[in-house]
């Protein structure tokens, strides 16, 4: 029988053995699923906060010296005026109010004057669920004293756009399908979790769990190659990160089309050359995944041994991913001969409906597969050590 | 037909075997006897090609075991100490893997089984899951499993280990089925009566070698003991007797 042929049947077994195996076929259940949940969670609360914003309720002190700009406000939609607390500095710090608005008692007296007028905002800015509303009001005033300078202006014959010397224009020149990678910018992130988390149980059980129950001696004793060995047990694995990461993907997928993502002012469209595209760029992870993680369950006697030193490994491939998640750093060549960044990468440009070129992707498949194959080699070759071999 | 000559092999400064020779022949029960460390488990580790010796040679129906490890394997059914099963597979399904990386058809896997399991009394725990199996049972299963390829020679290392009476008896049975079909069984032990009781010729394994070997006859004679237990202890200078 030819050594392929024995990997088919150490394959064959190990679908087997995992799709028996409770803890195997949860992990692949949770890992596909944490995605598509923390994506719907942010978006809903992305989506609370704007519309808290558009419904504004705004705490005034001293509003009957600025009756205008009062009757103004109250005007626009979703504006609520109320009466703010007596001491508003202390009220904001307190957290009783988020932000607070105090009109000076000599507002009206300066308005007719022509000079500034003063109106306080008081606000927090470690507090991130009020930003929105912060920036709102700040807007909105702006907005009112410009309008009002302006016919300050025209009622002195000159026109407002003497007092503008400078227009800044802001062009936002990301289109608007780039803002809404940015805000899908951990689906790569939520991928790569999916994959090696699925990965996990399957790996560990190939080779720690494999030492752990004294199998490995009586299984090598087979007229078999470890090569052989470690290749089924791979591609068994293999199987299951790549159905986990397949479903979360097509979970977060089918949860972004159902999203209203317009009104959230991101514009988002997904084409089926996009999800094969998708596909395609985050599939090589789900073979790297497992074969890296065998390697490193090798050195473990135990199941529990292997999780620990899986939990301190399994940081560091993620960890580009993470930079890259944060800072939205800049896609360039060289990316794509790096595993885990290429696929990053790979996958946020298909999300911004970005063709990548087809180098690319032949590129970021082949050196994850040559990867994954160096460590399969790795699993063989120290599965013919005596040491791991009877060292239980 | 096994031949070891002169096997030698240390780990570090502790020295397991310091050349080892002996031969088991076919349609004969072999019983390497020592005590606890005396360097059986490692000498059939290397039969079985999962260890590499420092020096000597071993031989598996004149197929060189160290360069060959594949042949001498197909050749071989090896049980090691304690092997695990897989929890999830039933005893049929842990069968038909081993079989199946032997390079056996699946139709002879299952008339192997079938042969196998009532001389074993285990037709009820065939199709049952191995992870509430006994001791007993767990041996059995791993029993069959180094059995389904229909080896000419097979090598247990301490197999009666743990297991109850029935058991013991189920396996001597086995162990005599095996004979009659003209394999050729070697078995570990370091219990006298379990060896004298089943092997056609005993080799003592003492530091790393073999201080004798031949029939139990033999072995009475060249001690001068009437008493295979005096002769075992004669012959390995243990004082104290080993016991399971």
């Amino acid at each position: 029988m030819s050594r392929f042929a024995r990997s088919g049947v150490v394959f064959g077994k190990e679908i087997l053995e995992h799709s028996r195996d409770r803890r195997a076929l949860f992990s692949v259940l949770w890992s596909s699923l944490i995605g598509p949940l923390l994506i719907g969670f942010l978006f809903y609360q992305i989506a609370r906060d704007r519309r808290a914003a558009d419904d504004i309720e705004i705490p005034v002190a001293g509003r009957q010296h600025a009756p205008h700009l009062m009757k103004w406000l109250g005007e626009q939609a979703g504006v609520t005026i109320v009466d703010g607390p007596a001491d508003p500095e202390e009220a904001v710090q307190s957290g009783d109010f988020d932000f607070a608005l105090v009109v000076d008692e000599a507002f009206g007296k300066r308005f007719e004057q022509s000079r500034p007028a003063t109106v306080k905002l008081y606000y927090d800015d470690a507090r991130t669920r009020a930003r929105p509303k912060v920036d709102r009001i700040r807007g909105l005033i702006s907005g009112y004293s410009q309008q009002m300078g302006d016919l300050r202006l025209v009622a002195r014959g000159i026109s407002p756009q003497v007092s503008r010397p400078i227009q800044l224009q802001s062009l936002e020149l990301s289109s608007a399908q780039r803002r809404a990678s940015r805000v899908l910018s951990f689906v790569p992130l939520m991928l790569l979790i999916a994959a090696f988390a699925a990965g996990i149980s399957p790996s560990v059980d190939a080779t720690a769990g494999e030492r752990e129950r004294g199998s490995l001696e009586p299984l090598l004793i087979n007229p078999v190659s470890t090569l052989a060995v470690a290749a089924g047990k791979w591609m068994a694995a293999s199987v299951f990160a790549a159905v986990s990461l397949s479903v979360s993907l097509m979970l977060i997928l089918g949860l972004l089309a159902k999203l209203p993502l317009g009104d959230l002012g991101v514009y988002f469209r997904l084409e089926p050359w996009q999800v094969s595209g998708l596909l395609a760029a985050a599939l090589p992870v789900a073979l790297l995944a497992p074969a890296f993680q065998m390697l490193v369950a090798c050195y473990a006697r135990s199941f529990k041994e292997a999780q620990a030193y899986l939990g301190y490994v399994m940081m560091i491939p993620m960890l580009p991913t993470f930079v890259m998640m944060g800072t939205g750093v800049e896609h360039s060549p060289w990316m794509n001969f790096v595993p885990i960044v290429a696929q990053t990468q790979l996958i946020q440009s298909f999300l911004a409906a970005e063709m990548p070129a087809g180098w690319e992707l032949a590129v970021s498949g082949a050196v994850a597969l040559a990867l994954s194959l160096l460590c399969v080699y790795g699993v063989a070759s120290l599965l013919r050590r005596e040491k791991i071999v009877f060292g239980r | 037909m096994i031949e070891v000559v002169d096997l030698k092999k240390s780990f570090g400064s502790t020295t397991a075997l310091t050349g080892l020779s002996f031969q088991a022949r076919d349609g004969e029960v072999t019983g390497l006897l020592g005590p606890n460390g005396a360097g059986k488990t490692t000498a059939l580790r290397i039969l079985y090609g999962l260890m590499r010796a420092d020096g000597g040679s071993v031989r598996v129906d004149t197929i060189d075991a160290q360069a060959d490890t594949a042949a001498a394997q197909a050749r071989l059914g090896a049980l090691p100490d304690n092997a695990g099963l897989y929890p999830k597979l039933t005893a049929r399904e842990n069968i038909r893997y081993f079989g199946r990386l032997q390079g056996v058809t699946p139709a002879a896997i299952e008339a192997r089984v079938g042969e196998l399991a009532p001389v074993l009394d285990m037709q009820e725990i065939i199709d049952r899951r191995c992870e509430g199996f006994s001791h007993g049972e767990r041996a059995k299963t791993s029993l069959v499993r180094v059995l389904v390829h229909n080896p000419a020679n097979v090598l247990l290392d301490e197999p009666t280990n743990g297991l109850d009476v029935m058991s013991v008896r189920a396996l001597r049975q086995l162990i005599l089925h095996l004979r009659e079909e003209g394999r050729c069984v070697v078995f570990s032990s370091h219990v006298m009566q379990e060896v004298s009781a089943l092997c056609d010729r005993i080799v003592i394994v003492s530091h790393g070698r073999a201080v004798a070997s031949g029939t139990p006859d033999d072995l009475r004679e060249q001690t001068g003991h009437a008493n295979l237990e005096d002769a075992f202890v004669a012959l390995t200078g243990v004082e104290r007797r080993e016991n399971s």
